[in-house]
């Protein structure tokens, strides 16, 4: 018992100094860039306890998302990334906890990969130096760099490997365990069963095929088998929430390993930080992902492992495959994904991982040098075995220099960047404005600014408008784009916001002055923050829209806009493009569809309820997001002119008119402009239609005779689709005066039968409905 | 020595029923299709012919004249083309080309079965490796290309066996040394067909053979190759020096559209009698409109008998990694799964192909020679014909080995298959151009359209019956002609310019004119009725020119770049103007003659004046175009820039 207390002491304290200062600013600090995530799991870790005090919910958010809240299952999917610190945080002051968890992690880290070592037979010191290699490499210290709390729970991973390594021999109670330690290591972060869990079960697995211990391997497979179910057993109900606020943001470029950063220390780092330029070239931004070094002396350690140990092999299998994976989709040099051109065609380097990605399931994994932590592992088990073969006469003063040179050689960061933990006193006494229904803090795209709101939240305790559990806000774009673009009172009054929060450093003056014009004066103001409470509105907004006179599309842009009442908004525009087809989506479903030309104007009426809507304008395909020779340019769809015109609806809507075969109009009006005579039409499909399913609209006189007509295919339709059009017909230039109605319904070609007109809101005939009149006064 | 003239007669007829009924028109039809490069060949064996008989100087400006193409790599890869010429001493001209291919398929399988009794594979193996030799599909593709230099593969089994004998049991080093040479000067014959050979064949086989070697520690073994492989370079260098020397080979590129898709190895010919009437889709996009440089195939019975082999001998296992090697060396630089473009997709907002490791291996000197990757399926051929020489060996056996022998040598026959009939052309040559000879008057002809290689390989052949210079012609690919002196001459018809060129002849011919006859009107309109017609050909003599020629220039626009052709009569100081159009900033650069002259930037309605150093009189082209040239796109929202000049013009 003592020497375990005894080891995991002295990890500890190696954790404390290689994350100085952080030991000194328990409190007062919380680890990791400002950048980081180490507020927003601050304010998670918070909101556990705060859920307790107030009888709510832990499982959800009641306090994001104003008013709705947000679902926080996911959060329990991570036990071991946020359990120890919620336990912390009802005694300790809220960065205490948070930091004493990641220095407990990392010093179990250490512990773990030490007693895997030593599991295998490795002496005493060689455990150590293996864990400290683990507990250190630089992955680590960079993913603590940017508070990732929860993938530094690597401590599962080494048990993990024991207990596979020790299905040699046979029994339940081995298989058991095994399977424990599998699913004990996706429970700090979920994906690390992919990252490391996997392709440590594979290259295990693979060792004991390779030496044909068919029943070890057997009983691998059965161990992983039943760990993986038991996990997803446990993740059940957090899949739904997780994937449903997964997004595909893509990174399998960005986020991966550079091919030279098995080579390149952290430029933050005191003497090669100095001493060396390639590695800012290598590592770039991308610090945090990208880091893999070896370095000098665990290198050497691992490379006479190999040499000497043939037990290490396995382990090198191990730190190929992981560092392979890691280089994500495409080849990187310098931090630029390697290009050639051959035969006229230009390419870039495709790797495994790049085919992988596109597997479902593996899509959301955006950041494959997370494959690293597999590297750490298995370099620090050669580096075990390298140190086990050479570490003889006076082990403890040779082990303790050479972790004193691994520790200088990792070093990652000097100081560990850390994020002042303190909240104006201001933030904290809006704790007292119970008056205050929420919080809307800007700009609310910002990444760090939406982290320090949520951060900030857990001293005034009111409800955020937006806020998130993972990456970025649920609350739909639209409402907080108009909110923020408009800061009207009104339309800041109907969403709740009593308070706004404007983050200085992330604003580059136009939100201020938009702030000061609409709202008044801050009620309280430092160097970061603007606090304004907006005031009583002297109107109502009876429509709004974040739209643009021009703007070039080349994948996808969105138009917001909000309406007080229902009505309808008819979007035109000029349009060029090389013959592009353009999809107008309206939240999200495809309403319509056009090939764009040279000169081309797209025109679509849009139905409106009271509140916001996004028109979304998307390419297909989309240009991709590099273009990769200058002699390259983008097929873009170019917009000039684009306005919106909102009239709000006279009558409240009617039930939809249901044809036969699942078509329905669900909204529709008819308007009249010069000489033509539009008719704007939603329409709905339950099932699926085709090029010869005839869509008509007539207009009628008095007497029933036919004025002007468009009978038209609305093309291959899919079940479950809607389509909104207006057709214009054009008036005789002899038309009499008169009162003259507009109708619609469908019919088969070539057989000119009609559909039959199930239900309708007025008295219909001829399976027709009449969507209109208009009256002529000539 | 009887039984090897057996087994080379039992190819001889392999080959004769491969190629029917090539046999049967042995001197009035041509080996390969239409567009094969046949013609060219035989031009180059009645060029060596005529030089050995005297008749006509080795450096006769016969080619592209009147500056002519220095010849000297025809005799870089003398069995592509001087058994045909010796032949064609005692032959016809056609037969000796028809009768040098059939022996060389025969040498060919005779090589191979020689290899496999070395490797010891017996009598029936050893005959039915060599017969998979013979009339493997890639094969079959290549002869219907007129390939015959590229199917002259004899050396390399002969090069492998007797680097298996020198790692062989304790002998004395007198025979060591024996073999040593042998493996030399064999190695030195590889490239004898085509250079390229020596990278099709050997880098997978004598490549893998020698990492076995490291593999097994046999350094006494791999010292003895390795000697040998020196020698054998040493023997080639001159012959490599002197292909280096030659000219006249241009044309490159297309290293991707001549590279095989996996699926290449099992897609038969649909031009096979049976697998073609089954209406399999893939072999058609895989191998592409015809199944020429793409073909592959392992074959059903040929297969079975390597896997055969495989299973029940360790030692066929060596020839699965070669086999293995030249299958994925043969996908080329750019994962394709159809013939006609490499598979794109996006990763992360980068749109990319999958690179293959040929996309490296291209960039290395002398690898980067080859353009056509899919050639590493010989080596597929050769290794799997040693494995379905094992496969033989390993099940045919007892008294009835004979008649299972030639059952399963039908089958493989029957399965490789891969045209039927043989494409084959005519090779008659109309009498008009024989009567050609005879015109001490005509200094050179001008083959149009000029630029349309069959136009050229056909002008070729026609050579050999006229025998006058051509002013374009090519030893290999295209022609290396002036694009100035070809665009002009052929656009304007203009007597003075052609007269000046030396052009005395012009022939069309008629089916490669994409103008629809455009050519021959003109030329009827300036020069009158030709003095020869028939299908094909339109012959026009040139009338004397009125007037002397003028500067004459043109501008033709391709793709993304503008080119300026001019004629000088006297040299002096030229700028040239124009007006840029382009979709934005774009990088240009401006190239005379093919040399960079100016880069920069050019945006929309830019006025270009770029001083040019002074011209002498002659033919001379420059082009504007986008820097970095335009690519193929690749994805289906991009497209290249533009780039083109307006009123572009010398001043």
């Amino acid at each position: 018992m003592r020497r375990p207390l005894t080891d995991f002491g002295l990890f500890l304290l190696i954790a404390l100094i290689i994350t100085y200062p952080l030991g000194f600013e328990l409190s007062s600090s919380l680890a990791g860039f400002a950048y980081g995530d180490g507020r927003e799991m601050a304010h998670h870790l918070w909101w556990f306890g705060e859920a307790l005090r107030t009888g709510e919910s832990p499982f959800f958010m009641s306090n994001l998302a104003y008013p709705n809240g947000i679902d926080a299952i996911t959060l329990w999917a991570n036990p071991l990334q946020f359990f120890p610190a919620w336990a912390l945080a009802l005694i300790l002051p809220l960065p205490a906890a948070a930091n004493l968890t990641i220095l407990l992690t990392l010093a179990l880290n250490g512990w773990a990969l030490a007693l895997l070592c030593r599991g295998l037979g490795m002496g005493f010191w060689a455990g150590w130096i293996a864990g400290v290699v683990f507990m250190c490499f630089p992955l680590m210290q960079a993913h603590l760099g940017v508070g990732h709390a929860g993938l530094l729970v690597q401590y599962p991973v080494p048990l993990y490997a024991l207990a596979l390594l020790r299905l040699s021999r046979s029994g339940v109670g081995r298989i058991g365990i095994a399977a424990a330690a599998f699913a004990l290591t996706g429970l700090g972060h979920t994906l690390q069963i992919i990252y490391v869990t996997a392709p440590l079960t594979l290259v295990i697995g693979a060792a004991a095929l390779w030496r044909r211990a068919w029943s070890t391997a057997a009983r691998q497979v059965i161990a992983a088998g039943i760990g993986a179910a038991a996990l997803a057993v446990y993740l059940l109900p957090t899949f739904s929430a997780a994937f449903g606020s997964a997004y595909d943001d893509g990174g399998v470029v960005r986020y991966s390993a550079d091919l030279l950063a098995f080579a390149s220390p952290s430029f933050f780092h005191p003497l090669w930080g100095a001493l060396l330029d390639y590695p800012r070239r290598v590592l770039g931004v991308n610090l945090d992902e990208g880091a893999a070094y070896v370095g000098v002396i665990a290198g050497a350690l691992a490379l006479i492992g190999v040499w000497r140990r043939r037990e290490a092999r396995m382990w090198l299998g191990l730190a190929l495959l992981a560092y392979v994976l890691s280089l994500g989709g495409l080849l990187k040099i310098l931090d630029t994904p390697v290009q050639f051109t051959t035969d006229g065609y230009i390419s870039y380097v495709a790797l495994p991982w790049g085919i992988l990605a596109e597997l479902p399931g593996l899509s959301l994994l955006r950041a494959p040098g997370r494959f690293n932590f597999g590297l750490a592992l298995a370099l620090a088990m050669m580096a075990g075995y390298g140190a086990d073969a050479v570490v003889r006469r006076r082990g403890a003063l040779v082990s303790l220099i050479l972790i004193g040179l691994i520790a200088f050689d990792y070093q990652t960061f000097f100081p560990l960047p850390t994020t002042p933990a303190a909240i104006p006193p201001a933030i904290a006494a809006l704790e007292q404005r119970t008056d205050m229904r929420a919080v809307f803090g800007i700009p609310w795209d910002n990444l760090i600014a939406a982290k320090t709101d949520l951060y900030l939240h857990t001293a005034h305790r009111r409800p955020l408008l937006a806020g998130q559990v993972t990456r970025r806000t649920p609350v739909a774009p639209a409402m907080l784009t108009i909110l923020q673009d408009t800061l009207d009172p009104a339309l800041l009054d109907a969403a709740g916001v009593d308070l706004i929060i404007l983050h200085k450093q992330h604003d580059d003056g136009t939100l201020y002055a938009r702030a000061l014009d609409r709202l008044g004066a801050p009620t309280y103001e430092d160097d970061a923050l603007a606090l304004f409470e907006p005031p009583e509105p002297d109107a109502p907004r009876l429509f709004a829209a974040a739209l643009t006179e021009s703007l070039a599309v080349t994948a996808r842009s969105e138009v917001y806009l909000y309406a007080a009442q229902p009505g309808w908004a008819l979007f035109e525009a000029d349009a060029s493009a090389d013959r592009r087809r353009v999809r107008l989506l309206i939240d999200g479903d495809a309403v319509h569809g056009q090939i764009v030309g040279e000169a081309d104007r797209l025109r679509l009426p849009i139905p409106l309820e009271a509140g916001y809507t996004t028109l979304s304008m998307a390419l297909s395909p989309p240009c991709p997001a590099v273009i990769p020779s200058a002699a390259l340019t983008c097929r873009d769809l170019r917009l000039t002119s684009a306005a919106l015109t909102f009239t709000a609806d006279e009558t409240p809507p009617s039930p939809p008119v249901i044809w036969e075969r699942g078509v329905s109009l669900v909204r529709w009006r008819v308007t009249q402009g010069g000489e033509t005579v539009s008719a704007w039409l939603d329409w709905r499909f339950d099932s699926a239609v085709d090029e010869n399913d005839i869509r008509f609209v007539h207009l009628l006189d008095e007497s029933g005779g036919l004025i002007a007509q468009s009978d038209a295919p609305l093309g291959r339709i899919a079940g479950g689709s809607r389509r909104i059009e207006a057709v214009d017909l054009a008036l005789p230039a002899d038309l009499a005066s008169g009162t003259y109605t507009l109708v619609t319904g469908w019919y088969r070609y070539p057989e000119i039968v009609r559909f039959r007109l199930t239900a309708a809101p007025t008295e219909t005939a001829n399976d027709v409905f009449r969507i209109g009149a208009l009256t002529l006064t000539r | 020595m009887r039984q090897g003239i057996g087994v080379f007669i039992f190819y001889l007829g392999a080959a004769v029923v491969m190629t029917f009924p090539l046999a049967l028109q042995l001197d009035s039809r041509l080996l390969g299709h239409a567009f094969s490069d046949t013609t060219e060949y035989l031009r180059h064996s009645w060029w060596m012919a005529e030089v050995l008989r005297g008749r006509i100087a080795a450096d006769a400006p016969l080619l592209l004249y009147p500056d002519g193409i220095d010849s000297a790599l025809l005799w870089a890869i003398p069995l592509q083309s001087l058994p045909t010429a010796l032949l064609s001493f005692i032959l016809p001209l056609p037969a000796a080309f028809n009768l040098a291919a059939l022996l060389t398929l025969a040498l060919n399988g005779l090589a191979l079965y020689a290899l496999a009794r070395t490797l010891g594979i017996g009598g029936s193996g050893a005959l039915i490796a060599g017969l998979v030799f013979v009339l493997y599909p890639a094969f079959q593709g290549q002869l219907a290309l007129g390939h015959v230099g590229l199917v002259t593969l004899y050396p390399a089994p002969l090069l492998l066996a007797a680097l298996m004998r020198l790692r062989g049991a304790p002998r004395s080093r007198a025979a060591q040394g024996r073999d040593l040479l042998l493996a030399a000067v064999w190695m030195m014959m590889v490239g004898w067909g085509s250079a390229l050979l020596w990278l099709y064949l050997l880098l997978p086989t004598v490549g893998v053979w020698l990492v076995r070697l490291i593999g097994r520690r046999e350094w006494g073994a791999l010292g003895w190759t390795l000697g040998a492989l020196a020698v054998g370079a040493a023997l080639a260098l001159p012959f490599v020096l002197l292909g280096l020397r030659g000219a006249g080979v241009s044309g490159g590129g297309m290293s991707v559209f001549f590279s095989a898709t996996p699926l290449n190895i099992i897609a038969p010919s649909f031009s096979h009698p049976l697998w073609g009437s089954l209406g399999l889709d893939y072999p058609r996009r895989v191998l592409g409109i015809d199944p020429f440089e793409g073909t592959a195939y392992v074959g059903v019975a040929a297969g079975v008998l390597a896997l055969i082999g495989l299973i029940r001998r360790r030692a066929a296992r060596f020839w699965l990694m070669a086999a293995a090697g030249a299958w994925g060396l043969s996908w080329g630089a750019l994962f394709k799964l159809e013939e006609t473009a490499p598979m794109a997709l996006v990763i992360d907002g980068y749109p990319t192909h999958l690179a293959l490791p040929w996309a490296l291996l291209e960039r290395l000197p002398i690898l980067s020679i080859s353009r056509t990757p899919v050639r590493f399926s010989f080596a597929v051929g050769l290794v799997l014909a040693v494995m379905a020489g094992c496969g033989v060996d390993a099940v045919v056996q007892g008294r009835r080995r004979a008649l299972v022998t030639l059952i399963l040598a039908a089958l493989i026959a029957f399965d490789y298959q891969t045209f039927f009939p043989m494409p084959t052309r005519p090779a008659a040559i109309p009498a008009a151009f024989y009567a050609l000879a005879e015109r001490p008057d005509i200094r050179a002809v001008f083959n149009v359209p000029w630029e349309h290689p069959l136009t050229d390989k056909e002008g070729l052949y026609l050579q050999t019956a006229h025998g006058k210079p051509m002013i374009a012609g090519h030893l290999a690919r295209n022609t290396p002609l002036n694009p100035a002196k070809g665009w002009l001459m052929q656009e304007t018809f203009d007597p003075a310019l052609l007269d000046a060129a030396g052009v005395d002849l012009i022939i069309v011919h008629r089916e490669w004119d994409y103008s629809g006859g455009g050519l021959e009107a003109r030329l009827r309109e300036r020069f009158g009725a030709p003095a020869f017609a028939d299908a094909r050909f339109a012959v026009f003599e040139r009338p004397d020119p009125t007037q002397p020629v003028a500067l004459i220039s043109g501008v033709h626009r391709h793709a993304d770049s503008t080119w300026l052709f001019a004629y000088l009569p006297e040299g002096g100081a030229f700028a040239l103007v124009g007006t840029a159009r382009t979709d934005g900033a774009r990088g240009a650069q401006a190239r005379l003659n093919d040399q960079p002259i100016w880069r920069g930037q050019l945006s929309d309605g830019d006025p270009l004046a770029l001083p040019l150093p002074p011209l002498a009189a002659g033919f001379h082209f420059f082009n504007i175009t986008l820097d970095p040239p335009c690519l193929v796109p690749p994805h289906e929202a991009l497209r290249c820039a533009t780039l083109r000049i307006e009123g572009m013009e010398l001043r």
